[in-house]
């Protein structure tokens, strides 16, 4: 099979890798890091960011990819190289943007646009008026003081996995079971928060 | 009503019961605060699996640094002139004598350390050693969901990724063993990590023989004086 051949990935095997799971989709996701590492090295020629920057950057990039992948959002129009070059070279362009006019985004929060779509703008602009509102940190920080089970399980959810995969990979009897169990969690998660 | 709020979002609600949920984000505060944290709190999940993941990629970058990395690519250029080069029969059938046996190499490790795994015996039966038992007994593929799934729960769980990788071997998926003790030689703060050994021996056992690689792992066993020198060297012989 292409995947496990040790050298690069075809395009066809890496949206394959991603779409799988389990230790197929990790691994695929690890050598997709690996095979477009080299960008790193050459942003911080070409853009004169630090290493580190350039790392952090890139895996946004990289994770940003893999969001595209998943939610079919990548219509494979261009070859995965030149797509991800592009989202990269957006990303460092924006990143010296920010930089040098003090900008810096205090979170880079996941674009909420997303889950809002094909709301009416009515609803839209109550919802993020609200948001705006709500001390996202606050929300971040105590998500993290749920237990580990919760935690792994909301990760899944915002990762999009539903609750049938979710039920399989943390060994719930069914997806029910799971959806009730994650909504628990969310329960938990908003007494926390409203404390 | 985070029930009902998800089946929104999930477009599982009726045009009729979209509209009064649309409404009710009008009129009523409470419930429009609780879909805003709803939506809130799936941001924050991402968020939560996008750090986790940057960790990982962190790590990788790390490992990335290492002396053996930064040799990827004369690897990879050295492979492709080997192979060109290996169309003649001659030096086909020198590499091919070599390659059997450290092959055999190969095959009397995996016997000897991979037969039967040791069991701790103080009675307990977690699912590890459930596991184990298994693969004693020679259930190779129940052992093998057992551990692999210990490892989707935890993945930087180094015991079950060991195992995953070595049932993997003993059921002949040297692919998946190799991406499994690669894994492995990648998990930190462990006394021993065999991980690097164990990938050379899996890669021993694929075909194509990826030589240069496996000779790449096997010296850095030595060099570093890691789990498996002794046989590494007594490998490296036969294969260079």
């Amino acid at each position: 099979m292409d995947f496990f051949s040790r050298g690069n990935l075809s395009d066809e095997a890496i949206i394959k890798g991603i779409l799988s799971d389990g230790i197929l989709q990790r691994t695929t996701e690890n050598r997709l890091y690996e095979q477009y590492f080299y960008f790193i090295k050459d942003a911080t020629y070409k853009h004169q960011l630090f290493e580190d920057e350039a790392a952090s950057i890139y895996t946004d990039t990289i994770l940003a990819f893999i969001d595209n992948v998943r939610n079919h959002k990548f219509e494979g129009k261009s070859a995965i190289k030149t797509y991800l070059f592009q989202i990269f070279s957006n990303k460092c362009v924006d990143f010296i943007r920010r930089t040098s006019t003090n900008k810096m985004s205090v979170h880079e929060t996941q674009p909420m646009e997303d889950f809002m779509f094909g709301m009416p703008d009515e609803s839209k602009n109550v919802l993020q008026k609200l948001i705006s509102e709500n001390d996202f940190e606050k929300l971040n920080e105590k998500i993290r003081l749920l237990g580990d089970k919760c935690q792994q399980m909301l990760m899944a959810w915002g990762e999009g996995f539903s609750d049938n995969k979710i039920a399989e990979d943390l060994g719930y009897q069914s997806a029910n079971v799971a959806k009730v169990s994650r909504l628990r969690c969310l329960e938990k998660l908003k007494e926390l928060y409203r404390e | 009503m985070l029930e009902q709020i998800e089946k929104y979002f999930d477009n599982k609600l009726s045009l009729a019961e979209r509209q009064v949920f649309e409404n009710q984000m009008l009129t009523n505060d409470a419930f429009a605060k609780e879909v805003a944290f709803y939506v809130q709190a799936r941001a924050a999940s991402k968020d939560l699996a996008n750090d986790k993941r940057r960790q990982e990629f962190e790590a990788l970058r790390t490992q990335l640094h290492r002396p053996k990395s930064q040799n990827i690519k004369p690897i990879i250029w050295l492979s492709g002139l080997a192979a060109s080069l290996i169309i003649g029969f001659g030096l086909w059938s020198f590499i091919g004598s070599n390659t059997k046996s450290s092959e055999t190499l190969a095959d009397v490790y995996i016997q000897q350390h991979f037969e039967n795994l040791p069991i701790k015996m103080d009675g307990k039966t977690d699912s590890l050693q459930l596991g184990l038992r298994l693969f004693n007994e020679q259930k190779l593929k129940d052992a093998q969901l057992i551990f692999e799934d210990i490892y989707k729960k935890e993945n930087t769980n180094s015991e079950a990724i060991k195992f995953s990788g070595i049932t993997a071997l003993r059921l002949k998926e040297y692919d998946k063993a190799v991406d499994f003790f690669n894994l492995l030689s990648h998990q930190k703060g462990l006394y021993t990590n065999p991980g690097l050994f164990y990938e050379a021996i899996a890669l021993l056992k694929q075909t194509p023989l990826f030589k240069d690689r496996t000779i790449a792992l096997l010296k850095e066993v030595v060099a570093k004086d890691m789990e498996g020198k002794n046989e590494a060297i007594e490998i490296l012989e036969e294969l260079e």
